[in-house]
């Protein structure tokens, strides 16, 4: 087949990968995903376009709960009263790493 | 600190002491400049901190880790590349379309191929992913 084409060391943006190439990648993305609650056989094999759109979601979750604990964390820092137990929480953090 | 973890598990967590170091001594940092500072600041010097410190964990090898590297020092926009629209439609091609989105959430992402694009994507969702678990775990302590 002429998609094989793509395993060589072409160095032009033109060389297509393979449709194989795209599932395998496609599926360890998918299993980095949060694993839904009752998985059988076939959820598992989740289509490529699912699995991109899942990954989107998870993304802009992932990066909104950045945003919310740096909240958090930015108001607990505030008290000045709790400025060394707040010192003493992250040493502790860091030890239990 | 843990050590050498054999688990060969991709989930677990080799590059949890570095983000873990980083993200704390700037948290550190952001808490002896507490009262100088507004809650609002603080919350985005603590982001801007996490996203460094995920960074620097994964450090150069990753494009994405660079691209964000560049975008938080530069404080700019990265630049987007021309988009490598064909009319073939084929499944290969239906999902470069469909990574579009994607594209834009990843740092970076814009000028990846899409093969690159999903590599970089796995990389990107593991050490967001530990970032999340480690403030999680600093808020836990703090409020606990």
């Amino acid at each position: 087949m002429s998609s094989r084409r793509s395993r060589s060391s072409e160095s032009s943006s033109s060389s297509r990968i393979t449709e194989e190439q795209v599932i395998d990648l496609i599926s360890k993305l998918q299993a980095l995903l949060p694993q839904p609650q009752t998985p059988s056989t076939t959820d598992r094999v989740s289509s490529a376009a699912k699995v991109l759109q899942e990954t989107c979601s998870y993304i802009r979750n992932l990066q909104n709960e950045v945003h919310d604990l740096s909240e958090k964390l930015a108001e607990f820092l505030a008290e000045t009263e709790e400025t060394n137990s707040a010192q003493a929480a992250l040493i502790r953090t860091l030890l239990l790493m | 600190m843990k050590g050498g973890n054999p688990n060969p598990n991709p989930n677990s967590n080799p590059k949890k002491p570095l983000l873990a170091n980083h993200f704390i001594q700037a948290l550190t940092r952001i808490n002896l400049a507490a009262q100088t500072s507004s809650t609002r600041q603080r919350s985005h010097c603590i982001k801007r901190a996490a996203y460094v410190s995920m960074a620097c964990a994964a450090g150069s090898r990753r494009a994405w880790s660079r691209a964000m590297l560049q975008k938080i020092r530069l404080r700019s926009r990265v630049l987007r590349l021309p988009g490598d629209r064909r009319s073939i439609v084929s499944v290969v091609r239906r999902e470069e379309n469909r990574a579009d989105v994607l594209r834009k959430l990843l740092p970076g992402g814009q000028a990846m191929e899409f093969s690159s694009l999903l590599e970089e994507t796995a990389s990107y969702i593991q050490y967001l992913s530990a970032q999340v678990r480690l403030m999680q775990t600093i808020v836990d302590s703090m409020f606990g």
